[in-house]
């Protein structure tokens, strides 16, 4: 039984760690969830066949993640009843290994759960219709369209993004014209 | 403008979904629709931008820390073994059926006693005192 953990942990460790992490943006709840998936999935790991893993271990990956954010609105909500800003550190404000990945995640933060999990699944694990349709639990035209959408709303985020940020370099441009007059 | 029949089709193009049959037909119908033309470069517009956008993403490794935790799952959690789970289900069906038992063998003895104190024979002792007591 601990074999085949390991072996599904080094198959599929990695990624399902790196979905998370994009999800969810923090280290700290990405660890967690992760822990918590695999501990999870080792528990059925007897009742689960061989082929059918991969996409159990993402499906309980996704909704743990799904509760963690859920989670977190509420405490959010808590947090500002109770009028106590300090605690509200955004998940934004915490170290991250490169820009473009920081950037990355703050794009899909944007998009919905489900439609941040369909990307994963087509852009970053290369999944067909079918495996996306088995591993989130929806129809193949679902997913279709589901994508289709994602994409268009994933371009508007970018393009919006893209262009704040010429925006603030235009601005740091003069004001540095400004200053060195 | 009539809505094309194909259009719907175009995304599942796009993401290699077709079987080579509808590929085929799809091929001829974009040969002849410059509206289904039009719509799959906007398509393929918005799928590279978003490809180029995502590319730029770095994995990132799991901390040894994490994996030795994760992989020690199994030492921790020990199988938990089904018998437990049938000892704990068995002792609270059992006390259910004794509890039951008890309560049964309890209520009836009590209906016994009563039938005792209010038999005939007790109720004609009663109206006897009751008669020695009006004289």
């Amino acid at each position: 039984m601990k074999k085949r953990l390991e072996e599904l942990f080094a198959q599929e460790g990695q990624k399902v760690f790196n979905y998370l992490r994009k999800i969810l943006r923090s280290q700290e709840d990405a660890e967690d969830i992760l822990q918590e998936t695999f501990a999870a999935v080792y528990s059925k790991l007897a009742t689960i066949e061989d082929a059918a893993l991969p996409s159990y271990l993402f499906r309980t990956a996704y909704h743990k993640a799904l509760n963690r954010i859920r989670q977190r609105k509420k405490d959010a909500q808590y947090n500002l009843s109770l009028q106590q800003p300090e605690l509200l550190k955004s998940v934004e404000e915490q170290a991250e290994p490169t820009a473009q990945n920081a950037e990355i995640r703050a794009a899909l933060a944007e998009l919905s759960a489900k439609y941040a999990s369909l990307i994963e699944l087509k852009y970053f694990q290369d999944k067909s219709y079918r495996e996306i349709a088995v591993t989130l639990d929806m129809t193949e035209s679902a997913v279709d369209s589901g994508l289709v959408r994602a994409r268009a709303k994933l371009k508007k985020i970018i393009l919006k993004r893209r262009k704040s940020a010429e925006l603030l370099s235009v601005k740091n441009e003069v004001r540095n014209k400004n200053g060195k007059m | 403008m009539e809505r094309c029949k194909f259009k719907k089709r175009l995304s599942y193009y796009l993401a290699d979904e077709l079987s080579i049959a509808e590929k085929a037909i799809l091929d001829n119908h974009l040969s002849d629709c410059p509206n289904c033309r039009q719509e799959l470069a906007n398509l393929q517009a918005e799928e590279d931008l978003v490809r180029d956008f995502l590319s730029e993403y770095q994995s990132e490794e799991i901390s040894r820390d994490l994996q030795d935790k994760i992989l020690s799952i199994p030492t921790r959690v020990s199988a938990k073994p089904k018998f437990y789970d049938f000892a704990i289900k068995f002792s609270i069906a059992a006390s259910m059926i004794i509890s039951f038992g008890l309560g049964v063998l309890i209520s009836s003895s009590l209906f016994n006693e009563e039938e005792i104190v209010f038999s005939e024979e007790s109720l004609v002792d009663i109206e006897q005192l009751y008669s020695y007591g009006g004289e």
